[in-house]
């Protein structure tokens, strides 16, 4: 068992790693070069859709391996309703860019662990593109950061005997992670409109890896800062209001269905 | 409705090649042909509102993101008019050249929007499930329990919403939302334990039979091998680039270990997949249309990538136009033609009688 | 066909034993009705048949179980299901997908048939229940009666020779509930199938059954031929209570062999009807109420007057407009045309929090209510919302409920009926002189049907106005004054209950339809109080 737990987290660390430098890629070209050869130019051109597939190749193989731990019907049929009201919870209206789609995830993650936690986080943003009709290519890169929401909330130790200093910790990681998904769906937006031509917008010859993201710090700044802000605050507002109880909630099923683990296989 | 495997494949090559042909003659060909496509769907989908709403709003943005780009690059010859240069990030020359870049980028962006509006119009959620490949069987039982459930849970919440109402309960803002919340997932759970009971009872095992832990192990160190060797493939490509045959090597090597570990987790799933749709010649010639004219646009990439960008900076201000490939991209209309030439779908459609 | 041999087992974390040492032997081919109190153990029972008990709960597990040769202890669910096919209580809660041929293939897949035995059997199961034309539906937009149909469609794919059931046709109307029990007949006749199934209405399904089995609460049980049990149960249904009573033999099931029995007119004089209860002044005027829901009409010009202190029973078949009509009452929807006053208060212009200090609705899913630690805390909440003072509580509202044992209990850790009341508490702890109750016996046991009553009987005897819409005759026959008749959102009848029912048999007791006499509506009538 500890060897499954070892494999998942190897698994989970090696797809972030591949996550995080699919989205540097771009960054990690241009720094230190000179200048733009034709064969970078088209590289850079093609670096969304690179990012893409191997966004979608880490979400494979994350759910392949995650899913491949024996799944018997009570996990996979709570998953399966948490993930539905978690979409509909994202699908609430909110102030400018908040939406609720972190707070079960990371209640989840801490109370049942990394799996479960990026299960619902990832298959709740598909589900909602799925019935809303709006699968698009933002849409592996959502699935992967909220997937992460969930998976990081596992890492966070148990508290639970200072149940303030836990709700704390808990909406600290709902503001923290309203910023970064923001930062890293700018990310995938980003290279877009990245043109070979352009790159003096984010880049001048011989520029370190430090001043481009620098650069792109900047556009954030100006693009995004203030959707970002509502989704941050929000989310730890509303983790602050709803963890104790359902915290217990969730701590109640667990211990009457017992269902996150690994049940037996089939002999 | 054409089987949805045809339509991922047509969504995927239009938007590569929306991607990679970054010229605004090709770009017009591609939602030329994405229109038609469009056309052939709109008629039977009930989604349409919401899609014409993002697309609008796609315009709004694309609208904005040509300033943009104008105050932030100040190359090229032909300036319309200046800023005081010690203005930080915008001083300096406004170029024609960048607004033509910026409207170039903006007008790709639109049409990566509008290909997907098609796709999501044409495609129906619950078969695009049934096409995840068995490796990924859990997670698709997941989503599939999930999407049945999403109109129940709303249901509920509204349910739940009227019973605290007449409590004397007022929602004045999430800050009440307790007594909506708790309710909700308790259902949610106690409906879980339902399903989760009647799913046994029909034979749901989901465990991987006839795979001992020993080799589930390995598999798993399989793949966490490949992320590895992907990693080292792509970092050693971008900071030893006199080394990017070995790089390509070992990429290629990952490659191959992932598909077989999937492949092995997909063999030891064991279920039957009944299948309901039909591969049609409609949907030969879809695919087949899509997959020559991304075939097309690669090979010229390699043999000639000048042919497909368009530079105003450094190659005119007018886009040059390399007839074959204008010719390969009409091949993405086919899905349009198709539909248009059909009569408004009805048999195969699922129904939704009004409850 | 199915032998249970000193079968005893204890859920994980209870203090005693739910099945204790039971015997118990089912034939090929037999219809089996399992009856008992709630918490007797009826479930837990059908459960150990498929092995759901104890795989699926975990537990203690003692004795032997043989289904069709096979023991469910050692196989577990996944490989009984192919021998016994389950369907549950609740028709939303058993799908996986959204599609009905999706949903049908789902059992057959987990087994890994092949394509074409899949849909061969597709086939044969549609056809087999007539539902060839739900083939490409959405489950979603079905009714509850199609939906358990699907249910049983999908668990006969796989050709079991058992069938279970728990409680089918509890959530379901009464003329869905007949859907449903027709086709089990029909699969018990013509394919032989052992049918094994759990209800509280007994009046639906005695007349099929062969075998009653009757768990007393004791862990045991008691099983023999359907009349022989009906004597020794104490929930029979009330054709049988009056043929018990009468003496009549062979016991009548259904109502055509009770007027076989109907010769003689009854041995004593009718007892004198106690006469109606005057209607104090009118407390609810509701006039030319129209409603639609997106262009659907679900009110057509409704009037309704209502007096302080009548227990008014609302009927209809679903959709006649029964709910729409008591959310009416309580300001959750506002007329489109029409007005409704309650206690001199107009709907349109009061608000909500205004109207409910005096109407009080008790909505169909208790569920919906409950979100507290404790019931004690429940209360409290509406206390606190109304503006009492958090602790205290309308005098003796908790032993008239019958929930005082409770207060410290999770609420949704209650049985049904327990639940029902306690949501019933959560409202009337507002103390509203209208009280609303919107299918208060689904579900029910009779015992706890009985509780119900009498709370209803304590409430009217403090003047409270009831207005209850239901399903259930018998509750109506016994407690209600007057019925209101809805059909397709207009009050087709509207008069004393006595009355209605001798006029419309579709919604008579079973004992006004075997006499269509105003004055025999319940077992009382004709016993004058013996029984």
């Amino acid at each position: 068992m500890r060897r499954e737990r070892l494999y998942g987290h190897l698994v989970l660390l090696l797809a972030s790693l591949i996550g995080v430098a699919a989205f540097l890629y771009p960054f990690l070209l241009m720094s230190g070069a000179q200048a733009v050869s034709p064969e970078q130019a088209m590289q850079l051109q093609e670096a969304p859709l690179l990012t893409i597939l191997l966004v979608v190749l880490c979400l494979g193989v994350v759910l392949a391996s995650l899913g491949a731990g024996a799944m018997n019907a009570k996990m996979a049929a709570i998953l399966g309703m948490l993930t539905a009201v978690n979409a509909v919870l994202r699908a609430l209206p909110g102030p400018a860019g908040f939406s609720a789609v972190f707070v079960l995830p990371i209640l989840c993650g801490y109370a049942y662990g990394a799996t479960f936690g990026f299960l619902l986080g990832a298959l709740s943003l598909l589900a909602s593109a799925l019935i809303g009709g709006g699968v698009g290519p933002w849409l592996p890169y959502q699935m992967m950061t909220v997937g992460w929401v969930g998976l990081t909330a596992a890492w966070i130790p148990r508290l639970e005997r200072w149940p303030r200093v836990e709700v704390a910790v808990l909406g600290a990681s709902g503001l923290i992670w309203g910023f970064v998904f923001g930062a890293i769906m700018n990310i995938w937006f980003w290279p877009y409109l990245f043109q070979p031509q352009q790159v003096e917008m984010y880049w001048s010859p011989g520029m370190a890896l430090g001043e481009v993201l620098q650069r792109y710090g900047v556009f954030y700044l100006l693009t995004s800062l203030w959707w970002d802000v509502g989704r941050a605050v929000g989310n730890a507002l509303l983790i602050g209001l709803l963890a104790r109880p359902l915290l217990t909630l969730l701590r109640r099923f667990e211990r009457r269905f017992q269902f996150t683990w690994a049940p037996p296989l089939d002999s | 409705m054409r089987h949805p495997l045809s339509w991922l494949i047509w969504a995927g090559c239009a938007a590569v090649l929306a991607l990679m042909a970054r010229h605004p003659l090709y770009l017009t060909l591609v939602v030329l042909a994405t229109w038609l496509v469009y056309l052939g769907v709109a008629r039977s989908s009930l989604m349409v509102a919401s899609w014409r709403a993002l697309l609008k709003l796609g315009l709004f943005i694309w609208l904005i993101t040509i300033p943009f780009n104008a105050l932030m690059i100040h190359q090229g010859r032909v300036v319309l008019f200046r800023l005081p240069a010690h203005w930080p990030l915008i001083g300096g020359p406004i170029t024609l050249e960048a607004v033509l870049a910026g409207a170039t980028a903006g007008y790709a962006l639109w049409a990566l929007l509008f290909i997907f509006a098609a796709f999501n119009l044409g495609v129906d959620a619950a078969q695009l499930l049934r096409l995840a490949p068995p490796f990924l069987y859990q997670a698709g039982v997941v989503t599939s329990i999930a999407l049945t459930f999403i109109p129940q849970m709303l249901a509920s919440a509204r349910e739940i919403r009227e019973a605290q109402r007449i409590r004397g309960h007022r929602f004045r803002g999430w800050r009440d939302s307790l007594p909506l919340v708790i309710p909700l997932l308790t259902t949610a759970f106690e409906r879980a334990v339902q399903l989760a009971e009647s799913m046994d009872a029909r034979g749901f095992g989901g465990a991987l039979t006839g795979m001992t832990p020993r080799y589930l192990a390995r598999l798993r160190g399989m793949m966490v091998l490949s992320l590895l060797l992907f990693l080292i493939g792509m970092v050693a490509q971008i900071f030893w680039p006199h080394l990017a045959a070995l790089a390509y090597l070992l990429i290629a090597l990952a490659a191959a270990m992932l598909l077989y570990a999937f492949h092995r987790l997909g063999r030891s799933v064991r279920r039957s997949r009944y299948r309901r749709e039909r591969w049609g010649a409609g949907d030969s010639a879809i695919a087949l249309c899509s997959l020559a004219a991304l075939a097309g646009a690669l090979w010229l990439r390699y043999s000639n990538p000048a042919h497909m960008t368009y530079a105003p900076y450094t190659g005119g201000l007018l886009p040059a136009f390399h007839a074959p490939l204008g010719l390969l991209l009409t091949l993405l209309a086919v899905p349009g033609l198709i539909a248009l030439a059909e009569p408004t779908p009805e048999g195969d459609a699922l129904q939704d009688v009004a409850p | 066909m199915i032998q249970l041999r000193r079968l005893s087992y204890t859920y994980p974390g209870a203090a005693t034993p739910v099945l204790r040492d039971l015997e118990l032997e089912i034939e090929a081919g037999a219809l089996a009705l399992v009856v008992g109190a709630s918490g007797a153990g009826k479930s837990t029972l059908l459960r150990c048949l498929n092995g759901l008990v104890p795989h699926f709960y975990g537990g203690v597990i003692s004795g032997s179980v043989r289904v069709a040769g096979e023991d469910p202890i050692a196989r577990g669910p996944r490989q009984m299901s192919r021998l016994v096919g389950m369907v549950f209580q609740d028709p939303e809660t058993q799908f996986v997908v959204d599609t009905v041929e999706a949903e049908l293939v789902f059992a057959m897949e987990n087994h890994g048939y092949p394509q074409d035995v899949m849909g061969q059997r597709v086939e044969w199961v549609l056809g087999q229940l007539e539902i060839g034309h739900l083939r490409k539906r959405r489950i979603s937009t079905l009714s509850g009666g199609e939906k358990q149909r699907v249910a049983l469609a999908s668990v006969l794919t796989l050709q079991p020779q058992v069938l279970v059931l728990d409680e089918p046709t509890s959530q379901l109307d009464p003329q869905a509930a007949d859907e449903v029990l027709q086709a089990l007949r029909a699969l018990n006749r013509e394919l032989g199938l052992t049918v094994v199934l759990s209800e509280h209405r007994l009046e639906r399904v005695v007349g099929y059954a062969d075998q009653i089995i009757y768990l007393p609460g004791d862990g045991g049980a008691l099983a023999g031929p359907a009349r022989e049990m009906l004597a020794q149960i104490d929930q029979a249904p009330p054709l049988a209570t009056l043929g018990l009573a009468l003496g009549w033999q062979p016991l009548p099931l259904t109502i055509e062999e009770a007027r076989a029995h109907l010769g003689s007119p009854p041995s004593a004089p009718p007892q004198k009807t106690a006469p109606m209860p005057v209607a104090g002044e009118p407390e609810i005027v509701v006039r030319d109420l129209w409603h639609a829901y997106d262009g659907r009409p679900a009110l057509r010009g409704v009037d309704l007057t209502v007096g302080q202190g009548e227990a008014v029973a609302i009927m209809g078949v679903n959709g006649s407009g029964k709910t729409t009509l008591l959310k009416h009452l309580v300001g959750l929807l506002r007329p489109a045309r029409g007005d409704v006053q309650v206690r001199g208060l107009d709907t349109r212009h009061t608000p909500l929090e205004e109207l409910i200090r005096t109407v009080g609705y008790v909505p169909q899913n208790p569920n919906a209510l409950l979100f507290a630690e404790t019931v004690r805390e429940e209360l409290a909440f509406t206390r606190a919302n109304h503006g009492y003072p958090r602790d205290s509580l309308p005098p003796g509202l908790l032993e008239a409920l019958g929930i005082e044992r409770y207060l410290a209990h999770y609420p949704r850790d209650l049985s049904v009926g327990e639940r029902q009341r306690v949501a019933l508490g959560a409202i009337l702890a507002a103390e509203p002189q209208i009280i609303l109750l919107d299918e208060p016996t689904r579900g029910v046991d009779r015992l706890q049907k009985e509780a119900l009553m009498r709370y209803l009987a304590h409430e009217r005897a403090q003047g409270r106005t009831v207005i209850v819409s239901t399903h259930d005759v018998e509750l109506v026959a016994e407690t209600m004054d007057r019925l209101v008749i809805l059909e397709r959102g207009r009050v087709a009848e509207d008069g004393p209950t006595r009355e209605v029912m001798a006029r419309c048999p579709a919604y008579a007791s079973q004992i006004g339809q075997l006499y269509g006499d105003p004055r025999y509506l319940t077992v009382g009538d004709l016993l004058g109080g013996r029984r």
